[in-house]
């Protein structure tokens, strides 16, 4: 027999309404910060951006991007989340010099060399949509839709532009990843 | 998903499964844990490695790599041969007791521990703690990394139905449900085939068999593939065979924003945005609070948001009325999410808000309804029986026992060659191969490691810091050793998603297979379901050999 007393449903129900917050309202307590402490400084910012991380990370933090000229000068977990309450790990922290990174892929690439070999040379945007496009058309041709397949997983983990992807795969009729690891 | 801030303010003791959560997930899992222990809560651990979070743990369970459903079958033996099993739950919400009770009587403490390698006395201790406390389980993904995951987590979740620790404030069985993204919040299949559109079915390729079907794929073979959001060889199982069917492709393109290993091996390589140029909803699938991202800074260099790729494409490749060129992504979200849904106080400068429960409650299954073809807590899954007249598997109805299939116990005479067991962990410095290239995570990891427990150490020679070959049929991997007892005797860690190019790869050691029931073959498919099938790689389920480079 267990000995562990049962929650009816309606002590549930009250302990939700107390202990939880409400849903569909904004959690947001405190307006958003104007300055930030920056390398022991005082610094004044731009503007602050209230987003969250998608790193395939269930924690999903709130998070509070510092901006300054442009650039994205410092992150802080946003204190008004539930989950993170303030803090974030340490890969959130690397964000301002993840994006910002001299080694970022910055322009379109077309592979010069061996594969594997790592050669490239820049391309437009406009060059590098024809090149695809050309193939798209010539393996459709070729092959048929479906030898066209995409290789997407969670890197961001956000499922905005999966659907926007997913839209063009079903029109052009590729075959379609499913799955999980 | 039992919210973190309820299971934390009620539990009495908390098993941690297979979950390393000093590596992910830490504020529910490690700040949220610790307040409930600062409460009083128990804290106990079932983990191979003596992870940081094992380290504070009342009992450390150390099973043998992929033995856990022996351990959990045992504890329900344990429970049941003690009479605090709760009956009256039993009765009321379960479906196939008595199989599964047929199951674990095989299960006596002596041959747990046979199996496991954990001590009788404990198992039977951990079993009587959790059965007679408001007790919680939260599952990770460590103990679903084998050929036996599926049958793993069908017993620890057999073990919480058995003391009826479900659906209650503090009690629960939490595992990577995936959230409110796939319970109806997301309207993909408006977005995927926008009305009015020709759209054909077309096959299905499995993600963990992707570089299989590259290969074997026919009528028609795989030729192109756009590859983003993920990484293909360096985190693939089998990565020397997934670098062969790339070469075979007719184009590779790669949207991505740090050239490693998978860029080098394309034809294209296309410049991607993070998550802070760009619009986007991630619904966490572990809580219920939601933030809309919104773009914080411009895309750098020449990046192009990935929806605006998207569409361009599609515009390009001829179908400019399912992407009209003014689209934000504001639009796009509006089409994706409900009509009702509170834009503006979930986007900034307001948010997160908590979404509606009927997309996540705080505590599931707290009315007793389970959605499953009974309605009860299935201990013998009837869907199963249903899939099993359909596709070839091990479509075991009820939890049990199978070794694993790259094991001691599971080919005895592959161990014989390559005698220990390599498992990986998710170090908290990355997301898998990512962060790794970035001069503060290098500085803080170092060069990769692998862990080896001393006596594997002392009998090959090898001393703390040497430089190892750790080698199987498939490949080898040249990393630095890390002699410790953190690691059980027969096992080695080393953690996933060190990139090729830099050495210490971990994936190419490891075999072409699929968790889970179902037998998919060589990855191609018309059907699929993601809930039966199994969704998770062994990618723990491995042998090697190791000796000093
Ligand atoms: S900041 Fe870290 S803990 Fe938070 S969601 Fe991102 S990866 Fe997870």
């Amino acid at each position: 027999m267990s000995s562990v007393r049962r929650y009816s449903p309606q002590e549930i129900e009250e302990l939700v309404a107390k202990e939880i917050p409400p849903t569909g309202v904004s959690l947001a307590c405190r307006s958003l910060p104007t300055t930030t402490t920056w390398n022991n400084r005082t610094v004044t910012v731009d503007r602050v951006v209230k987003t969250s991380c998608s790193h395939n990370c269930y924690d999903t933090c709130g998070v509070l991007c510092y901006v300054k000229d442009g650039r994205l000068l410092k992150v802080e977990g946003d204190p008004d989340h539930p989950i993170n309450r303030g803090r974030m790990c340490v890969k959130g922290y690397t964000y301002p010099q993840r994006l910002h990174s001299p080694d970022r892929i910055k322009y379109p690439l077309l592979r010069t060399g061996e594969r594997g070999e790592g050669k490239f040379r820049r391309l437009s945007w406009d060059e590098a949509f024809d090149w695809l496009g050309e193939r798209l058309t010539a393996l459709r041709e070729r092959w048929g839709s479906e030898a066209l397949a995409e290789y997407i997983y969670s890197g961001n983990r956000e499922f905005l532009a999966k659907q926007i992807s997913g839209r063009f795969l079903s029109l052009f009729g590729a075959s379609k990843t499913v799955g999980s690891f | 998903m039992q919210a973190a801030e309820v299971w934390s303010r009620h539990t009495e003791l908390v098993i941690m499964w297979g979950c390393n959560a000093t590596g992910a997930g830490i504020h529910q899992d490690v700040c949220y844990l610790f307040e409930a222990m600062e409460r009083g809560a128990r804290l106990i651990v079932v983990d191979p490695i003596v992870t940081a979070i094992a380290s504070k743990a009342d009992v450390h369970l150390r099973p043998r790599p992929s033995t856990d459903a022996a351990l959990a079958l045992g504890m329900i033996n344990h429970i049941v041969s003690l009479g605090l099993e709760d009956r009256d739950f039993i009765d009321r919400y379960t479906y196939g007791y008595e199989e599964l009770q047929a199951e674990a009587r095989k299960w006596t403490l002596e041959r747990t521990e046979q199996v496991t390698g954990v001590p009788a006395a404990l198992v039977a201790q951990v079993a009587e703690d959790y059965a007679t406390h408001r007790s919680m389980i939260e599952c990770g993904y460590g103990h679903q990394r084998y050929t036996n995951g599926h049958q793993a987590q069908q017993a620890i979740a057999a073990l919480a139905a058995v003391c009826g620790h479900l659906g209650q404030p503090g009690a629960h069985c939490n595992y990577m449900e995936v959230g409110a993204g796939y319970a109806g919040l997301l309207n993909s299949g408006k977005v995927q085939n926008p009305a009015g559109a020709q759209i054909k079915k077309s096959r299905l390729i499995n993600i963990s068999l992707f570089g299989q079907a590259m290969r074997e794929a026919v009528d028609p073979p795989i030729k192109g593939v756009i590859k983003w959001r993920g990484t293909m060889i360096t985190q693939h199982q089998d990565a020397r065979r997934v670098i062969e069917a790339v070469k075979k492709l007719d184009f590779l393109v790669s949207i991505d924003q740090f050239p490693y290993d998978d860029t080098d091996y394309s034809d294209l390589v296309l410049p991607a945005c993070t998550m802070y140029e760009q619009w986007g909803v991630h619904p966490s699938y572990r809580h219920q609070y939601l933030q809309l991202q919104v773009p914080v800074v411009d895309p750098q260099y020449e990046s192009m948001p990935d929806i605006d790729f998207w569409a361009e494409l599609g515009r390009r490749m001829g179908y400019g009325e399912y992407f009209p060129k003014d689209y934000t992504g504001l639009d796009w979200l509006k089409e994706l999410l409900p009509p009702d849904f509170p834009f503006e106080q979930a986007m900034h400068p307001n948010g997160p808000i908590r979404l509606p429960e009927r997309f996540c409650h705080p505590i599931p299954n707290w009315d007793g309804k389970y959605n499953t073809p009974t309605g009860k807590i299935e201990l013998h899954a009837t869907a199963y029986d249903e899939r099993a007249k359909r596709f070839p598997g091990e479509w075991d109805p009820v939890a049990r026992y199978v070794p694993s299939a790259e094991s001691a116990e599971g080919d005895p005479e592959l161990a014989r060659r390559y005698p220990l067991l390599l498992i990986s962990q998710h170090p908290g410095t990355r997301t898998h191969d990512q962060f790794l290239n970035l001069p503060y995570i290098k500085e803080i990891e170092g060069p990769p490691k692998a862990m080896l427990h001393p006596d594997d150490a002392a009998a090959r020679g090898i001393q703390e810091g040497d430089r190892i070959r750790i080698y199987n049929d498939r490949a080898e991997s040249f990393v630095l050793a890390h002699v410790t007892r953190k690691v059980l005797p027969a096992t080695m860690e080393l953690d996933s998603g060190n990139w090729i190019r830099e050495g210490g790869n971990v994936n190419q050691l490891i075999h072409q297979r699929v968790a889970g029931p179902r037998d998919v073959g060589h990855g191609v498919m018309e059907e699929y379901d993601f809930q039966l099938d199994g969704h998770t790689t062994p990618f723990f389920n491995l042998l090697v050999e190791v000796e000093k480079a």
